[in-house]
């Protein structure tokens, strides 16, 4: 009966755990688990709420009610700290700052794909959806007792993941959204069957449901691995034949399309890096346009062999005013013709085989030998290329560099040139003119889509595919890279393509380097794999742009800004990276090394914030059986029916010590509690007619709801026996019973 | 559960007098059965409750004194058959006679038409006689030759049978002993009531002594409270929870019947009133599960080889059967 009658804190607590456990298949949609201190509020403060609005025996079907002004609460609390009332109560200020920050949201996920930065929008629309699938899972498993189909407003959470992210929900995710509702199946049952069965067939039906679903979720987690083309249904995303059928290696061309949809990820390749921030790896460029596609150019006559020194011109000029860095890349099993380094590579040291370098674009090519397993380390400069320095630099004509650069092949589709010019007119330099076209391709209409191509039959870049992706507006790195290169040159900006990595994923480890520095280390596979644009400014050299949303995010105020630095300069815009991007203002040219302070900065002012939410939570957490059993007491006195006492009684005594056997009436329950704690004569005849009341209103004649005994001598009664039962029981069992209250997990 | 207590202060006054009643019949037995107040008691239930008591045990522990005191406290008509291999169901029942005066039969009644019947070592009767008895107990009449009789109100059948005298015996099949509503067994007495009892018994008997201390008609009365006593849902489902149980239990070949639960829930509410309640507790329930279920129990081989006893049986299925609550608490605590 009281076991009962608190049992949906039980099931609430599993619901919450369940909400918790689904949450982590938003891994993958928003950066950094950045989610995660807002949910791990929310979900909390929304169950209490229901929960104690039931325990206040509100109808049950209101609960939601609470639950809605606690999600509320808590949203405004921690979404709008400046524009509220009380800390939590949202006011007009709220109800004005909010709407921008949904308004904001929402052109992050037109703009994005996912990860996507957490920004405050998005970290409340997030905690939003999470407290209202709470909401209703709490509800259909409480309030309705239908834990089965409470399962639905967890699925809800998995959806989302399921459509956005390329390889659909984790492995671990779904597992963990799995056993989630399997714990709130499990509670609501096990708490039925107490009511129902003996602990026999209890055991044995938990034992068999456990089987059951153990079974079944390993042969979900283990049939698509095993049956090829098993995820072609709902969520196609390509083949996973292709896991076993394409070698690893970075294929120029087509391919890097289905290297990125390989949803294991394949190659792993390490480099470690003295530089603050994480490098784009660059293996080769495609400038050659003159066909149907663009290809690299196969000059062999230039290629200069020995890679001690690299470079000439221009570049080694530059050198000198520059920054270099360091770096130490370890290839694996990484198979390609093409050295990968970052741009742009001064020497190349400890590599194996004859390689040569094309001075033109820089890219290293083997002679008869390949990338595989080799360890080396590369010199490269970071051309620290300006706003100022790009805005001022003249147009480009044939003759400052190759004509290749330029060249766009005839026949080219009216809605790529229309496009272009329509993008760029009214540009008063190439530097703004690159803005407008990177601009165009990141903006709301364009999405990311790993699908559409393949879907379309367009996997490719030749000009009939460009045409394709700018009538469709969607694709991936390949077509935003390629259409951005041919809309530059038909703009007058000498463009190639580059191709390559993108920054990959720290592994938190250091590798030590020459003379001593540590280098960072980061790893990358087939999935960082990318393409880019280069464009040639004349004074400053080639520059790397980023039109592609899903690798490089341009936060709303940089819209109409680029990086004023050079070539690894939008790596800062990329979400892989380990720190949130840093804040270039549109006037001001911000030094890089400023912008990774304050990246830095605000990193580890998350973690304060971490720390702040999960101490008090935990601290909470460890008090909260105190605090259920505190309240279970208030209710008891509030009721006020003998029933109430009693039951309040027995916990008391579970609480201490003296356990409750099944077959215990109040009559043999009473007797033995005052033979072990040799009760007092007062104390006893205190017992005594606390136990005849109980009977009384238990098993007597009188309906219950008029046994509400309004005298006040049954609480002094309780008291009386409380008190002696406490005095009696050591200092242990005393702080046992305050803090790990027994009577909240017996039936009593 | 204390034996005399009185623990309700509310209690209506026809259940002062009936408690009253109750303790001036046990204080009387009391004073000539010494030392065995648990069995005087039960035997006062198994009165009020209708029922008809088995008193099983080796000879000269006082299984007829008992009957007879509790027949004479009684101000009512008490008969004892002594049952003989030779008696016959008519010397039970009665016959009809020939009249020669009024040329027509008549009925003579049989020791049974009484309504306080001792039927001293029953097991010694043949199974003709012994069947006619039971058929008494459980339909409270008599039929001969087409004619129906009733029995008195109130009617009670005390048994006694000897388990160690097996010669020339006929011991109750297990169906019949179903009739009985509890079966006791006297037990010796302790030391110091064995040596009262050869203090009082020196000069005269003290059954000689005895006056009744109520009427038929107050136990009439008593019958008649004990039956509107108050059973919650919880109780019965509690009676019944224990009845299934015990059908249940891997040790016994039979359970309990649903006569025999009928039968306990009856003893539970005269328990009930002999302790001044108008309502039945679990614990009135479970205290009388012993006297009246453990005769209907059958052991299976295994179990009664290994010397288990179905009182054994009992005990553990009563520490394992939860106690429940009132269904109304029960939605209450739902919410």
């Amino acid at each position: 009966m009281t076991a009962r009658s608190h049992a949906h804190w039980l099931i609430s607590a599993a619901v919450g755990l369940a909400v918790l456990l689904c949450t982590i298949s938003l891994n993958g949609i928003i950066d950094n688990r950045a989610w995660v201190p807002g949910v791990l509020t929310t979900v909390p403060v929304v169950l209490l709420a229901m929960s104690l609005a039931r325990s206040l025996r509100l109808p049950a079907l209101l609960a939601p009610v609470p639950g809605v002004l606690a999600l509320i609460a808590a949203l405004t609390a921690q979404f709008s700290p400046n524009a509220n009332a009380l800390g939590f109560i949202p006011n007009q200020a709220t109800f004005q700052y909010l709407p921008l920050l949904i308004s904001r949201a929402e052109s992050t996920i037109m703009s994005q794909v996912a990860p996507v930065l957490p920004t405050d929008g998005i970290l409340l629309m997030a905690s939003a959806a999470v407290g209202v699938v709470t909401i209703i899972v709490d509800t259909l498993a409480v309030s309705l007792r239908m834990p089965a189909v409470s399962g639905l407003g967890l699925l809800a959470l998995l959806v989302v993941p399921a459509v956005v992210l390329p390889d659909s929900i984790s492995l671990p995710a779904f597992l963990a959204a799995a056993a989630g509702f399997l714990i709130v199946l499990g509670t609501a049952h096990a708490l039925e069957q107490r009511r129902r069965t003996t602990d026999r067939t209890r055991g044995v039906l938990f034992r068999r449901g456990t089987a059951v679903a153990i079974v079944c979720m390993t042969a979900t987690a283990v049939l698509p691995l095993a049956i090829p083309g098993f995820t072609s249904g709902s969520f196609p995303h390509g083949s996973r034949l292709d896991m076993f059928g394409s070698g690893t290696g970075l294929n120029p061309v087509v391919s890097l399309g289905r290297d990125l949809r390989n949803p294991q990820g394949f190659g792993r390749i390490t480099y470690a890096t003295n530089s603050d921030e994480p490098l784009y790896l660059r293996s080769t460029t495609l400038e050659n346009f003159s066909g149907d596609r663009w290809e690299p150019e196969p000059r062999e006559v230039d290629r200069r062999a020995g890679l001690d020194v690299i470079g000439e011109g221009s570049i080694l000029r530059q050198m000198e005013f520059q920054d270099t860095t360091l770096t130490r890349i370890t290839t694996g099993s990484f198979n390609s013709p093409w050295l990968l380094t970052p741009y742009a590579p001064l020497s190349v040291d400890g590599i194996e085989g004859n390689w040569t370098w094309d001075p033109k674009t820089l890219t290293i090519l083997g002679d008869n030998t390949t990338t595989t397993r080799q360890d080396y380390m590369v010199l490269s400069i970071d051309p620290n290329a300006t706003r100022r320095q790009l805005s001022s630099a003249p147009a480009a004509f044939p003759g400052m560099v190759d004509d290749r650069f330029f060249a766009v092949p005839n026949g080219t589709p009216e809605i790529v040139s229309d496009t272009a010019l329509r993008v760029t007119q009214n540009r008063p330099n190439s530097y703004e003119k690159a803005l407008a076209i990177q601009d165009y391709l990141r903006g709301p209409d364009f999405s990311y889509s790993l699908d559409a191509p393949v879907d379309g039959g367009y996997d490719g870049n030749s000009m009939d595919v460009i045409a394709a992706f700018l009538e469709e507006r969607s694709g991936y790195c390949v077509h935003y890279a390629g259409s951005m290169a041919v809309m530059a040159r038909i703009a007058g900006i000498p463009s190639r393509i580059a191709i390559g990595y993108v920054p990959g994923t720290s592994t938190g480890e250091t590798v030590p380097g020459l003379g001593g520095q540590e280098l960072k280390e980061y790893s990358v596979n087939s999935r960082d794999a990318h393409a880019w644009p280069e464009l040639y400014f004349e004074g400053v050299g080639w520059v790397a742009f980023e039109p592609t949303p899903s690798r490089g995010v341009v936060p709303e105020y940089a819209q109409d800004d680029v990086p004023d630095g050079g070539d690894d300069e939008p790596d800062a815009l990329d979400p892989r990276r380990d720190r949130p991007a840093p804040q270039p203002s549109v006037q001001s040219e911000t030094e890089p090394a400023v912008d990774q302070a304050a990246g830095g900065g605000s990193s580890s002012g998350q973690d304060v914030t971490w720390v702040a939410v999960v101490v008090p939570g935990l601290l909470l957490l460890g008090l909260l059986p105190w605090g259920i059993r505190r309240l279970r007491r208030r209710t008891a006195l509030r009721g006020g029916t003998a029933v109430a006492a009693w039951q309040e009684l027995r916990d008391t005594a579970v609480d201490l010590g003296h356990p409750l056997a099944v077959s215990d009436t109040p009559r043999t329950f009473a007797a033995r509690l005052a033979a072990r704690t040799d009760l007092g004569d007062a104390d006893a005849v205190a017992l005594h007619r606390l136990r005849s009341a109980y009977e009384k209103a238990q098993y007597g004649k009188e309906p219950l709801s008029v046994r509400r005994s309004s005298d006040e001598s049954l609480w002094q009664d309780l008291n009386t026996v409380r008190e002696a039962l406490t005095s009696r029981a050591s200092r242990t069992d005393r702080l046992r019973a305050a803090l790990w209250p027994a009577s909240l997990w017996r039936r009593s | 559960m204390g034996i005399h207590q009185y623990d309700d202060s509310t209690a209506s006054p026809a259940l002062h007098s009936f408690h009253d009643s109750s303790e001036r019949i046990l204080a009387a037995m009391d004073t000539v059965i010494d030392g065995k107040p648990a069995a005087t008691r039960t035997a006062l239930t198994v009165l009020l409750a209708q029922g008809h008591l088995l008193v099983e045990d080796v000879p000269g522990v006082g299984k007829t004194m008992l009957a007879k005191t509790l027949a004479r406290t009684v101000d009512c008509s008490v008969t004892r058959i002594q049952f003989t291999p030779d008696l016959l169901p008519s010397d039970v029942t009665g016959v009809s006679i020939y009249n020669q005066d009024t040329h027509s039969f008549e009925f003579r009644q049989g020791p049974v038409f009484a309504n306080l019947v001792i039927g001293d070592e029953i097991n010694r009767a043949s199974a003709k006689t012994q069947s006619a008895l039971l058929e008494c107990m459980e339909e409270h009449q008599v039929t001969v030759d087409g004619k129906t009789h009733r029995l008195g109100d109130p009617f009670m059948v005390v048994a006694t049978q000897n388990p160690i005298e097996m010669e020339g015996t006929y011991p109750l099949p297990e169906a019949q002993r179903d009739r009985f509503m509890a079966r006791i067994s006297m037990g010796y007495p302790d030391a110091q009531s064995e040596m009262d009892m050869l203090e009082s018994h020196q000069g005269s008997s003290p059954l000689e002594s005895i006056r009744p201390v109520v009427s038929g008609t107050d136990i009439a009365a008593m019958i008649g409270i004990v039956r509107s006593l108050h059973v919650s849902t919880a109780v019965k489902e509690y009676t019944v929870a224990l009845g299934r149980a015990t059908r249940e239990h891997p040790h016994l070949k039979l359970g309990a019947s649903p006569r025999a639960l009928l039968q306990l829930l009856r003893a539970a509410k005269a328990s009930a009133a002999l302790q001044g309640r108008d309502f039945v507790l679990p614990d009135d329930v479970a205290g009388m599960s012993d006297a009246v279920l453990a005769h209907r129990l059958i052991l299976d081989r295994k179990a009664s080889s290994s010397g288990e006893t179905p009182s054994g049986v009992i005990a553990a299925i009563l520490a394992a059967t939860p106690v429940p609550a009132t269904t109304q608490n029960r939605a209450m605590a739902r919410r």
